[in-house]
C-alpha cells in the first residue's frame, strides 16, 4: 500500500512538469495552429538560468522569478522572429518544422553557454522527505505539486476571467470571427507563447532540484508533454493536464515492472491514442473545451 | 449626408478566380442599403474586401472617409466597421455574455466599463430574447437566438457601419420580420447597414437604396422602391407570381 502511494506521489510530480508542458502545447496550437516542438526547450531554459543564478550566488527565489521572465522572452522571440512571419503562409507541418528548428538552436544555444555538465539546485525546503501513510515523500515532490496547482489556477483566471483570456479563446474557436470582433491573431500568438514560455520555465525550475539541469533535457520532457497534450485531444486545456497527469502516473507504475524501458512507454501511448482515440481519451466538456 | 462606406473600382478574388470585377458602391450614414444577387454573384466577397478579411486586387475602400485599403480586418473594428458574417460564426461554446462582451473586445481598456454596460443593455433591449440567458452556452441557441446574438455582438462594438450577411438565413418567417426591424431601426441610432439577402423582399422592405450583382458586376442601384418596381428584378429576386404582394409591400 505505501508502495503505492510512493508511486503515486511520483507519478503525480512527473505528471505536473508533463501537464505544464502539454498545456503549453495546446495553448500555443489552439491559438496559432503551430505544434511547438521547442516547448520542452522552456522547460530547460528555466531550470539552467535558475541553476546559474544560484550558482553565481543569486537567492533562489529571485533567480526563480529571473528564469521564467528568460523562458517567456524566449517564448515571444520564437513567435515574433520565427511563427510571425510564417503563420498563414505555411502549412502546420511548415510551422513544425520552424519549431524543431527553434528547439535545435535552444539546445545549441545552451550547450555553448553552460556546456555538458549538469547542473545541481538545493532543495527549495531542505529535510528529510515527508512521511504520507507510510510513504517516504520528497519536499520538493509537495512544491512541484503545489506549484503546479497554483500555475493552473491562475491560467484558468487568465482564460476563463480576463479579456485577454477571452480574446485568446475565441482565436481557438473561431479565427475569422476573433478578427472581425477586433482581436488581432499575431497579438494572441504572441500572449500564447509567452505564456506557454514563462509556464514551462515554472516545471523546469521546481523540477530542477530532483533532477539533474543540463542542456538536453528539453527534448525529452517536451516529447512527454507532447504525448500528454494528444492523450488530451490536443484541444482541451483541461485534457491536456489531465493526460500529462495520466501518462506521469503511468511511467511511475511502469518504472518498477521496467525503468529501462519508462521512456518507451510514453511513446507507445502515443501510438495507441493515434490509433484508437485520434481525438483524446477524454469525452465530453473535456474534450470539447478547446482553451 | 457623410459616406461612411465606399468602394471605387474594387476587383478581387481569390487565387486564379476573380469574384468581384470594378465594383463601386457606398452606403451613407442614415442608410440601409440592400445588396442583392444570386449565389455566387460576389456578395459575400464584397462584404469580405469591406470588412478587410480580403484584400482587394484593385481600387480603394473607404470607411467613414478614411482610405483602408489593405487595413487588416481587426484593424477596421476600430474605425467603427462591423461585419457579421456569414452563418453567424457565433462563439458556440462560450456563453452569450462572452459573446457579446468579445463583440466589445476593442473597447475595454479604452473605454469605462459602465459604458461598454450600457450598450449591452441597449442590445438586449434591442433582442430581449436574450435577455436572462447571459450564461447560456451560445451553441445551445435556436437559430433565430444565435442571429440575434450574432448582429448583437456586431453592435457591441458601436459600429457606425454594419455589414450583415443573409440574417434570414434559416429562420422561422417570425424571426425573420424580428430581425428586419431591429435592422431597420439601426440607422436611428446611428449605425448605418449593407445588408446581404437572399430574401430580397424582406431585404428591400427594410432598405432604402439597393444595389443588384451578377457575375461580380454591379448591373442595378437605386432606391429601394425603384428596384423593388423594376421588372427584371422582380422576375429574377422577387419572383413573378407574388408580384402584387411585393408591389404592395414596397408602396408601404
Amino acid at each position: 500500500m505505501s508502495d503505492l502511494l510512493q508511486y503515486a506521489a511520483t507519478g503525480i510530480a512527473l505528471g505536473s512538469i508533463y501537464a505544464l508542458v502539454a498545456l503549453g502545447f495546446v495553448t500555443v496550437f489552439a491559438v496559432t495552429g503551430a505544434i511547438n516542438f521547442a516547448q520542452g526547450e522552456f522547460v530547460m531554459l528555466g531550470a539552467m538560468i535558475a541553476a546559474q543564478l544560484v550558482h553565481a550566488g543569486m537567492p533562489l527565489p529571485l533567480a526563480a522569478v529571473l528564469a521564467v521572465a528568460g523562458a517567456a522572452l524566449a517564448g515571444a522571440a520564437l513567435h515574433e522572429l520565427g511563427l510571425r512571419p510564417a503563420l498563414g503562409r505555411l502549412s502546420p507541418l511548415g510551422l513544425i518544422m520552424i519549431t524543431i528548428g527553434a528547439a535545435t538552436a535552444i539546445r545549441g544555444m545552451a550547450l555553448i553557454a553552460w556546456g555538458t555538465d549538469p547542473f545541481t539546485v538545493p532543495a527549495f525546503t531542505p529535510g528529510p522527505s515527508l512521511d504520507l501513510a507510510g510513504a517516504a515523500v520528497n519536499r520538493q515532490t509537495v512544491w512541484i505539486v503545489a506549484t503546479t496547482a497554483i500555475v493552473l489556477a491562475l491560467v484558468w483566471f487568465l482564460f476563463q476571467r480576463t479579456t485577454t483570456g477571452r480574446a485568446l479563446r475565441a482565436c481557438a474557436a473561431d479565427l475569422v470571427a476573433a478578427r472581425l470582433v477586433g482581436v488581432d491573431p499575431r497579438r494572441m500568438g504572441l500572449v500564447s507563447l509567452t505564456l506557454s514560455g514563462a509556464v514551462g520555465a515554472i516545471g523546469g525550475v521546481v523540477l530542477a532540484p530532483i533532477t539533474f539541469a543540463s542542456y538536453d533535457m528539453g527534448l525529452m520532457l517536451g516529447l512527454k508533454g507532447f504525448v500528454g497534450a494528444v492523450i488530451g485531444g490536443l484541444a482541451s486545456a483541461p485534457g491536456a493536464v489531465a493526460g500529462g497527469l495520466l501518462l506521469g502516473l503511468l511511467e511511475a507504475f511502469a518504472t518498477p515492472i521496467s525503468s529501462g524501458y519508462k521512456d518507451a512507454l510514453a511513446f507507445v501511448v502515443l501510438i495507441a491514442v493515434m490509433l484508437l482515440r485520434p481525438g483524446g481519451i477524454f469525452r465530453g466538456s473535456f474534450a470539447r473545451g478547446r482553451i | 449626408m457623410d459616406e461612411m462606406l465606399r468602394l471605387d473600382g474594387v476587383t478581387a478574388g481569390y487565387g486564379g478566380l476573380t469574384v468581384l470585377r470594378d465594383v463601386d458602391l457606398s452606403v451613407r450614414e442614415g442608410e440601409v442599403v440592400a445588396l442583392l444577387g444570386a449565389n455566387g454573384a460576389g456578395k459575400s466577397t464584397l462584404l469580405a474586401v469591406a470588412s478587410g478579411l480580403l484584400r482587394p486586387r484593385s481600387g480603394r475602400v473607404r470607411v467613414d472617409g478614411v482610405d483602408v485599403t489593405g487595413w487588416p480586418a481587426e484593424r477596421l473594428v476600430r474605425r467603427g466597421l462591423a461585419h457579421v458574417p456569414e452563418r453567424r460564426r457565433i462563439f458556440g461554446s462560450m456563453t452569450v455574455l462572452e459573446n457579446l462582451l468579445l463583440g466589445a473586445h476593442v473597447r475595454f481598456g479604452r473605454e469605462p466599463r459602465a459604458a461598454i454596460d450600457l450598450d449591452l443593455e441597449r442590445v438586449l433591449l434591442l433582442f430581449p430574447q436574450l435577455r436572462g440567458r447571459g450564461e447560456q452556452i451560445a451553441g445551445s441557441l435556436s437559430g433565430g437566438e444565435q442571429q440575434m446574438l450574432a448582429i448583437g455582438r456586431g453592435l457591441m462594438s458601436r459600429p457606425r457601419i454594419l455589414l450583415l450577411d443573409e440574417p434570414s438565413l434559416g429562420l422561422a418567417p417570425l424571426m425573420v420580420r424580428e430581425i428586419c426591424r431591429v435592422i431597420a431601426g439601426l440607422p436611428e441610432q446611428g449605425c448605418a447597414v449593407l445588408l446581404v439577402e437572399q430574401n430580397a423582399r424582406a431585404g428591400l422592405e427594410v432598405s432604402t437604396r439597393g444595389y443588384v450583382l451578377e457575375v461580380g458586376r454591379v448591373v442595378k442601384e437605386g432606391t429601394a422602391c425603384q428596384l423593388g418596381e423594376d421588372p427584371e428584378v422582380r422576375e429574377a429576386y422577387l419572383g413573378a407570381r407574388r408580384e402584387a404582394r411585393s408591389a404592395a409591400a414596397v408602396s408601404r
